[in-house]
């Protein structure tokens, strides 16, 4: 890294779903992450497009002028502006990035779409203190969230490599789907994840998913919760009520010992020097103790970014944007969102 | 000089404009919304023919809807950009209203109704005289709407307005023309000289419908 690039400010902006959030970095240090979580899909039980599109238009300037003040830095020192491409909403992402070409068009400063996936692979390359060391490569991360469940090779900055995913609904769908047929609020995810702290998690088993490479399916698993639930219902209506907690834990057991079974697998086929979690579901407590445990066992350096890296932020943005912008992978004004953005 | 952007409809369109006259104007107009490609190179391409650079504008005047909502998005995220950077004011166009100006400039009519197709057999409407306009609203047209107006003295004008033909008598005008940034150009004058601004941080696009979300009441066990 050159003196250069230590120096560069960059400013990044984060629209893709629910979340606005703007970010500003010196080189690979984060100055400010401000997130506005939009708290209108409460009511509606999951993100609304329409709405969540229409919050980030109310909310971008405030986030990014809050974002600039935090770190102490005049708009006219930035050195190039970051956005999310995609993937994620249409409507939301259109925000983000017409407001950030208008910067880099005003500012005369390059603009840089980020996949927002491997954004969240980027974040544990955030040098988070003087003495934090950044992760040695190859990596191998495992990726959870509401929308994805991934399992990535990363070979060098930005070169990732897909050796494993979902092929029906994400981890993160998982948990909010059984937050709901417990009648959790949304989004229920934490809730499970809370609840199950205090139950047993060997109270009841689920049905194991099948085993397909290194790849996961979660249907069969949701299912078997609803089916179990179902049947228990009709046994003792108040059932939900009575093991509501212990439902969560041997849940989230099934899950945990799932993606981290798959994930073994992965390391015994590939030479990692060290393991990464990253995605919001990667807050889940009982993911986290797991994970740490398993890169105890096989004696590989793991990482979990700070719980402000692991959801939707900007600085994850910001850091896939000062690997690129170092590479000079910048866009031109005609870059448009892509909901499917693949890499 | 102030820069106007108009997106409400398929039409994307930019214009430059200077003492409430239209310096340099651009536009791309296909049956896609061309907006998110194309309406940033369209605002570079106007400053770079006009040989002025972003730092010169003097103010953004976006056209405030009602319209698309694709489109409403990104020329209103585009316009706060350009205004929160550069430390210049944003100004709003009603939508409808210059429409209705227009229509008025142009044909000897007394009374204009500005429309917006809003699909199906529904405009967004506002009825504009030499004094005033009246609120935006989504109509379902049929006959007895143009019942009120003298037929004679009466224009429809916008993208809505043909759809319309057949419901007005044969001596109103119809004017079909899509809203477009150089229509902008003597009412963000106005608004300048008036120094009537929007804050940047709060202004959002007239949506004209408030969008309503069916919450799903069936239980899943």
């Amino acid at each position: 890294m050159n003196q250069n690039a230590s120096e560069a400010i960059l400013l990044a902006i984060e629209s893709s779903c629910d979340e606005t959030s703007a970010a500003v970095l010196r080189g690979d240090v984060v100055l400010s992450n401000v997130i506005a979580t939009q708290a209108v899909h409460q009511q509606y039980g999951g993100v609304v497009p329409e709405l969540a599109s229409r919050a980030h238009q109310s909310n971008i300037v405030p986030v990014v002028h809050e974002a600039l003040t935090k770190a102490g830095v005049s708009i006219r020192d930035l050195t190039a502006i970051g956005v999310t491409q995609g993937p994620g909403l249409m409507g939301s992402l259109h925000v983000g990035v017409s407001f950030a070409k208008s910067l880099s068009l005003a500012l005369q400063v390059p603009l840089i779409g980020v996949n927002h996936m491997q954004a969240h692979i980027m974040a544990h390359f955030i040098r988070q203190s003087e003495a934090f060391e950044i992760p040695k490569l190859p990596l191998l991360c495992l990726t959870v969230s509401g929308g994805h469940t991934q399992l990535v090779l990363v070979d060098e900055h930005l070169q990732m490599k897909i050796i494993g995913s979902t092929i029906d609904d994400a981890a993160g769908e998982a948990f909010d789907k059984a937050a709901k047929v417990l009648g959790l609020p949304y989004p229920g995810g934490p809730q499970v994840d809370a609840l199950a702290e205090s139950g047993d998690p060997t109270r009841f088993v689920f049905a194991k998913p099948k085993r397909n490479g290194l790849n996961y399916s979660f249907s069969g698993l949701k299912t078997s919760l609803l089916y179990f639930l179902r049947d228990e219902i009709k046994k003792d209506a108040g059932f939900i009520e009575k093991e509501r907690i212990h439902v969560c834990a041997s849940y989230r057991k099934a899950i945990v010992d799932y993606l981290l079974i798959v994930m073994r697998d992965a390391i015994h086929q590939y030479p990692v020097q060290s393991l990464a979690l990253a995605g919001g579901v990667s807050a889940n407590k009982e993911l986290r103790r797991r994970f740490l445990a398993l890169g105890e066992e096989m004696a590989i350096p793991s990482f979990i970014p700070d719980f402000e890296y692991c959801t939707d932020n900007a600085a994850m943005i910001g850091i896939a944007a000062w690997y690129q912008w170092q590479k000079k992978e910048w866009a031109d004004l005609s870059m448009t969102p892509q909901p499917a953005l693949k890499w | 000089m102030i820069l106007c952007i108009e997106t409400t409809t398929q039409n994307c369109s930019v214009a430059l404009v200077d003492k409430g006259a239209v310096v340099f104007e651009e536009r791309r107009c296909t049956d896609q919304y061309v907006h998110a490609e194309q309406l940033h190179p369209l605002i570079a391409f106007c400053l770079e023919q006009a040989h002025i650079t972003a730092n010169e504008l003097t103010a953004v005047a976006v056209s405030s809807g009602p319209g698309s909502y694709t489109g409403l998005r990104i020329g209103v995220s585009a316009a706060k950009g350009l205004s929160f950077a550069l430390h210049i004011p944003l100004i709003a166009i009603d939508t409808l209203h210059m429409l209705g100006i227009y229509g008025l400039q142009h044909t000897p009519a007394q009374t204009a109704i500005a429309m917006i197709d809003a699909r199906r057999m529904e405009v967004y409407a506002s009825v504009v005289d030499s004094n005033s306009a009246t609120p935006a609203e989504a109509l379902v047209v049929d006959k007895s709407f143009f019942d009120a107006y003298d037929p004679s003295s009466l224009v429809l004008v916008g993208d809505g307005a043909s759809k319309c033909s057949g419901l007005v008598s044969a001596s109103t005008i119809v004017l079909d023309v899509m809203p477009d940034a150089s229509m902008m150009a003597a009412m963000a004058q106005e608004h300048w000289d008036k120094q009537r601004f929007v804050d940047v941080a709060y202004y959002e696009p007239h949506y004209l419908k408030d969008y309503i979300v069916g919450v799903s009441t069936k239980s899943i066990l």
